[in-house]
């Protein structure tokens, strides 16, 4: 007996078939990026988000609960926590597997911090499936950045083109 | 009735799938391999009940009683339906320790 409807492969950008067809004909937020700080232990002058070490704070873990229960009631099958950093948290982890739990697909995006990167291993056990992390240099010379406004400025800040 | 040991014992997702009821069906999101995959009645019947705390006989026992089929016909699809999601690495024998 075949128990599936049908099945398709979404999750990286951009969604595939069945994920745009149950965006339009149920208007759910099913895939939400989800800002857990602005904290951040680097302070890159072209940040979107103006991250700093200092950060202007966070929600409490439980409101953070509470607004988890209210995405997985309204449909949302997939979390990216970003910030900030989002590992910065002081309770990350027991923000990560309270969306584990609540089964949510999950991909943190980190810039890569040693407290991160050692924990790892058990957060792949607890079922995290994908890490994005960002890398602007090899070295640690400063990244130039005059504006992010045009696309060869963003080449420039990634470090794919060599500043003018 | 008697099980095989590959479909015996309680299932639950596996750690990291992500499910939603959405639309009357169940929607299944496999993140490692990027699968989704919508389950039909039957199915989403199935997996709505495999909590890792209910076993495969308790589930038929159930489905029978709201599906009027016979307890057998029940595990059967079940057993199909498990050794199916576990092949995909979307179920998982829950292995009884606590969390």
């Amino acid at each position: 007996m075949n128990f599936r409807d049908s099945e398709d492969a979404h999750c990286g950008a951009p969604p595939g078939g069945l994920f745009r067809a149950i965006q339009n004909s149920h208007p759910l937020p099913l895939s939400v990026v989800f800002v857990l700080t602005d904290a951040c232990h680097l302070a890159c002058p072209h940040c979107y988000n103006a991250s700093a070490p200092a950060g202007r704070g966070s929600l409490s873990t439980g409101a953070i609960f509470d607004i988890l229960d209210q995405l997985a009631a309204a449909g949302t099958l997939h979390l990216a926590f970003t910030g900030g950093e989002p590992c910065l948290h002081p309770d990350f982890d027991d923000i990560l597997r309270g969306a584990l739990k609540r089964r949510f697909a999950v991909t943190v995006k980190t810039s890569g911090p040693a407290r991160c990167i050692e924990r790892l291993t058990d957060w792949r056990a607890w079922g995290l499936a994908r890490v994005d992390c960002s890398l602007y240099s090899l070295s640690a010379e400063p990244i130039r950045v005059k504006s992010l406004s045009t696309g060869e400025n963003a080449k420039e800040a990634a470090g794919t083109k060599e500043p003018a | 009735m008697t099980l095989p040991d590959r479909t015996d014992g309680c299932f639950e997702p596996a750690p990291g799938i992500a499910w939603r009821e959405i639309g009357g069906r169940v929607v299944v999101l496999q993140p490692l391999t990027d699968q989704l995959m919508t389950l039909n009645a039957t199915g989403g019947a199935i997996w709505k009940r495999l909590d890792g705390a209910t076993d495969a006989a308790a589930i038929a026992r159930d489905l029978a009683a709201a599906y009027r089929v016979t307890p057998d016909e029940a595990i059967s699809d079940i057993r199909t339906f498990v050794d199916d999601m576990v092949s995909r690495g979307l179920l998982v024998r829950r292995d009884g320790e606590p969390e």
